[in-house]
Order: structure tokens, then sequence, then C-alpha cells
């Protein structure tokens, strides 16, 4: 898709009607609209950036005037706005955007696109999963106003695996072939792993949950390990979150899926997503980042979605 | 309507076969044509390996059928639901009889494998250049293209006859069902448990 193209009579019709309600669905429940530049020279970013997140999530593009800053992810141009204009947060702050994201062609990949999105994300000082519930809430009630056909929920948490990965008596080589294994729901590969690394409780316990996604009465069967492993309260908190929204939107599938939790170096808790019978990967997506704000400095954390428009277009 | 992508070629009969295990009959032989209806609501569409793939990732079919190598090889963004127990070979390098490495220069390996052949030749200690090939991977060393060749590997009898020999299998490979995150979302999984 082309900037000129969101332009074009249809296709931005289509766009604005969506942009539309969604942003009026998050303003109706206190989220103020903002919109980080698209483009920022290099030095500029630069001195708004610590840590890792320049390596991460911003890419440096050389133009003809000088190096700059491409919008490529509003999650982190939202965190260099916000660690710029806020050293202290009393109250959380909630801000929704809506507006294109430029990625240019990367040697190896297919080339560049500017992709549409919109979002929402609540940034707090000093709280670990408050505003969770608000967020999934915030989530069920987007895919309702986008009129999704059959949609599906799904929810998952970084602290329920995460654990049990670092406490594998593994060497660290394995850990990517292993996440790996997680993320393609992979259970040869994952049986090959622990061929090779050796079988433990861990293992089994992995192996246990690796395609109960959907069927959370089996994963309460496995109590007693998830308890042995000191992850069961973090079930429980999504158990607790499938509660709230099963009493709030009756109609909505909804499913829990402990291991499906992708870009591990990035998500900290609870992960959120929607998916939709026309579309082959999840149109919404989300979670909680709390460490994105220490590559701003700030000692926040940050719980959010986002919505890709330009794949609701049929645009991807 | 459902889709189902089969890889064409040696992996085409058995895939039909275990879909008839789980109560999929195709109706019609198939042919030339390339899609065939397997009744309850699903379809068979026939495609080359690394289409399979493609098919999948991008929502045109729902699950797929296809070789380990090709999952290892290109690593999508799909999932690997189970092994299937067929189309067993392996991935292995090959040499003309007496090969051995010059220490001074790299290795010239002919494969469709880049990935994997760079891999396993770094783990034997071997520092390799790859030589891209899609076809006849075997001859690149007779006509002076490669040193080495890494290659799906079954009987052995195509090495034998193109003047190479297997000197270390890299990979066990079989046949694997693999869906795309929607599908492994929508659909019930009757590929789980035994036939």
């Amino acid at each position: 898709m082309t900037l000129s193209r969101g332009y074009w009579r249809e296709p931005a019709r289509r766009l604005r009607t969506l942009e539309t309600r969604l942003v009026n669905l998050w303003e109706a429940n206190g989220y103020s609209e903002v919109m980080p530049p698209v483009l920022l020279p290099e030095e500029t970013a630069r001195a708004l950036v610590v840590g890792g997140l320049w390596e991460r999530t911003l890419r440096t593009h050389a133009g003809g005037e000088g190096a700059f800053v491409l919008r490529s992810d509003f999650t982190s141009a939202l965190a260099c706005l916000v660690g710029r204009r806020c050293t202290t947060l009393e109250e959380p702050l909630r801000v929704c955007y809506a507006g294109p994201v430029v990625r240019l062609p990367e040697v190896g990949r297919n080339g560049g696109a500017e992709l549409w999105q919109a979002g929402c994300e609540r940034v707090a000082e000093g709280e670990r999963n408050q505003g969770d519930g608000e967020i999934v809430r915030l989530a069920a009630a987007t895919v309702q106003v986008l009129e999704m056909p059959d949609p599906v929920l799904e929810l998952g948490h970084w602290d329920l695996v995460a654990p049990l990965l670092d406490r594998l008596a593994w060497p660290a080589e394995a850990r990517p072939s292993l996440e790996s294994a997680l993320n393609r729901k992979s259970r040869p590969a994952l049986e090959e792993l622990g061929e090779r690394y050796g079988r433990g409780e861990i293992w089994f316990l992995l192996r246990a949950l690796l395609h109960l996604g959907g069927t959370p009465e089996e994963v309460d069967a496995l109590e007693g390990a998830l308890r042995a492993q000191g992850v069961w309260a973090i079930w429980e908190e999504l158990r607790d979150l499938e509660s709230l929204l099963r009493r709030d939107f009756p109609t909505l599938r909804v499913r829990l899926d402990p291991t499906d939790v992708r870009r591990w170096n990035y998500y900290t808790g609870l992960t959120v997503k929607a998916f939709t019978p026309g579309q082959p990967a999840a149109v919404l997506s989300g979670g909680r980042y709390d460490s994105l704000y220490e590559g701003v400095g700030r000692p926040f954390g940050a719980v959010g979605f986002a919505v890709s428009l330009s794949a609701l277009l049929g645009e991807v | 309507m459902r889709r189902i992508a089969l890889t064409k070629g040696r992996l085409l009969g058995p895939s039909l076969e275990w879909l008839a295990t789980r109560g999929f009959l195709p109706q019609g032989a198939p042919g030339r044509a390339l899609s065939m209806p397997l009744g309850d609501g699903w379809e068979a569409v026939l495609l080359k390996g690394p289409d399979v793939r493609v098919f999948v990732q991008e929502g045109a079919a729902d699950l797929g059928i296809v070789g380990l190598d090709l999952l290892e090889e290109e690593a999508p963004d799909i999932y690997d639901l189970c092994a299937l127990g067929f189309g067993r070979c392996r991935l292995s390098v090959a040499a003309p009889p007496g090969w051995s490495p010059d220490p001074d220069r790299p290795v010239r390996v002919a494969t469709k494998y880049p990935r994997m052949a760079t891999k396993g030749l770094a783990e034997m200690g071997l520092w390799c250049r790859v030589v891209p090939v899609s076809s006849s991977v075997e001859l690149a060393p007779q006509l002076g293209l490669s040193d080495i060749i890494v290659d799906l590997v079954e009987s052995g009898r195509t090495l034998a006859e193109n003047g190479l020999q297997e000197v270390r299998v890299l990979r066990e490979v079989e046949a694997h069902l693999v869906a795309n995150r929607r599908a492994y979302r929508y659909i019930d999984p009757w590929w789980e448990g035994a036939a």
C-alpha cells in the first residue's frame, strides 16, 4: 500500500470509517488520541533513546539531508514521545492512535510497505498487571465494534512460560530452538529437543501445555505441576480475565493459549490477540511490554494493543 | 470449503492414504487436476513443496503436508502440528569417493538447502561456500560446480549412479502436518489421536 493509496476515494473511505469507529470507542473509554511523528532526524531520536530500544524497534535510514528515523512501530514511537514529555506519571496515561507505519525494504525480505494501524495503550508508573483487565475488555469491545465475522479473542501470559524456560537445565544454545518449537506448536521439535538435552518435569509440563490452548479445564488439571513451578497464580490471573470477558461479552469466543507467546524479547506479561476466519494471522495483537519504557529511561509499564487496519482492508 | 495443500511427487500417495485413514477420500483420480474434493467440506490442492508453505502461511490453504526439510530450511510462520510417519528420508552430505576438504579454501557445496547445509557443515567444522541449485544436485561435483552436495537421500541409488557416496547424515526427515495460525483456532483437530 503506498501513501497515495491512502487517499484514494474508496479505500480512504473504508479506512476512515474504521479509524473513526475505533477512536470513538477508545475516546469514550477515556483514551486520548495522540500522533507521534512519522519521521525524526536520527540525532533527535538518538537523544531520546537509551538501552536496547534502538536495536529492537527503531529503523534508521539514510536520506538526502542526513539519516532519519521512520515510525515503523507505534509503541516505540509513543515511548519516545511519552518519555520525552513525562518524567513521572501520577495517574495512568491513556492514549490511542491511528495512522500509518512505514517499513522500508530490507535485504532478503519482501519490499517495504506502509501499513495502517490503530491502537491504544495504557502507560503507568510502577505497576505490574494493573490495567490488564481494562485493556482486555477494551480489546473485546474493539473486536465487536469492528464487526469481524466469528472472532476469537485469545489470551496468553509471558510469565506463565518464561519461568519454566528459565528453570529448564538446558544449555543456553538450546533456548532459541525451544522458543521456536513453542511458537510453532511443534511437538516433534519439542520431542527432539527433549531427546537431545534431557526430559524432566518442566519439559513434560511444556509438552502438556503446548496444544492445550482453548481448553482451560485441561490446564486446570495440571494445577499441581503449575503450583510446583510457582506459576499457578499467573494461570489464575488468566482465568479471571477470561471470566471477566465471558461475563461482559457473552457471545465472544475466548481462548487461553499458555504457550503461544510470540516476540519473546518484547512482551513481559499478558498477551492478547484476535483472529477472524478471513485472515491468516491475528488482526489485533498486543499485551504488556513493561521493559519498553526502560529504553527511554522511564520507570513506566505499558499495556496495549494494535489493530492491523491494512489486514482488515485486505491490503496485506 | 476447508483446504489442505498436498505436496506433489513422492509424498502425494502416502498423504492421500493417511487422509483416507482419517475418513477423507479423494473423489476422482488426481489426473492432471490440481485440486480434488475430499468430502466433509474439505478439498485437497496439489502443489510443489515450497508452495505448500506459501499457501498455508498466507491463508489460501488451512492445512498442509510438507517435508520437514522445507520447514527447517525456510522456517515459515506456521504451526508444525505433527510428524506423520511417512516420506522418511535423510538430509545428507555426499561427496565423490576419496574427497577431503582443502584447508586453504572453502568447500563448495551445491544444495537446495543453503541454511541447513551451512549449519550442518559448520557443525562438522567445515568452512563452506554455498552454490544454490534447484534440481539435479547430484550432477554438480561431476561438472565442477561444487566439491560436495547436501541433498535428500532415500535409498542412496541416485547418489551411487552419479559417483557420490554419503558422507554424513545431517537430519532425519519425514512428512509433517502444518497449519496456519487462523486454521488452528477454527478447525476441530481431527488429526489428533489414533486413526
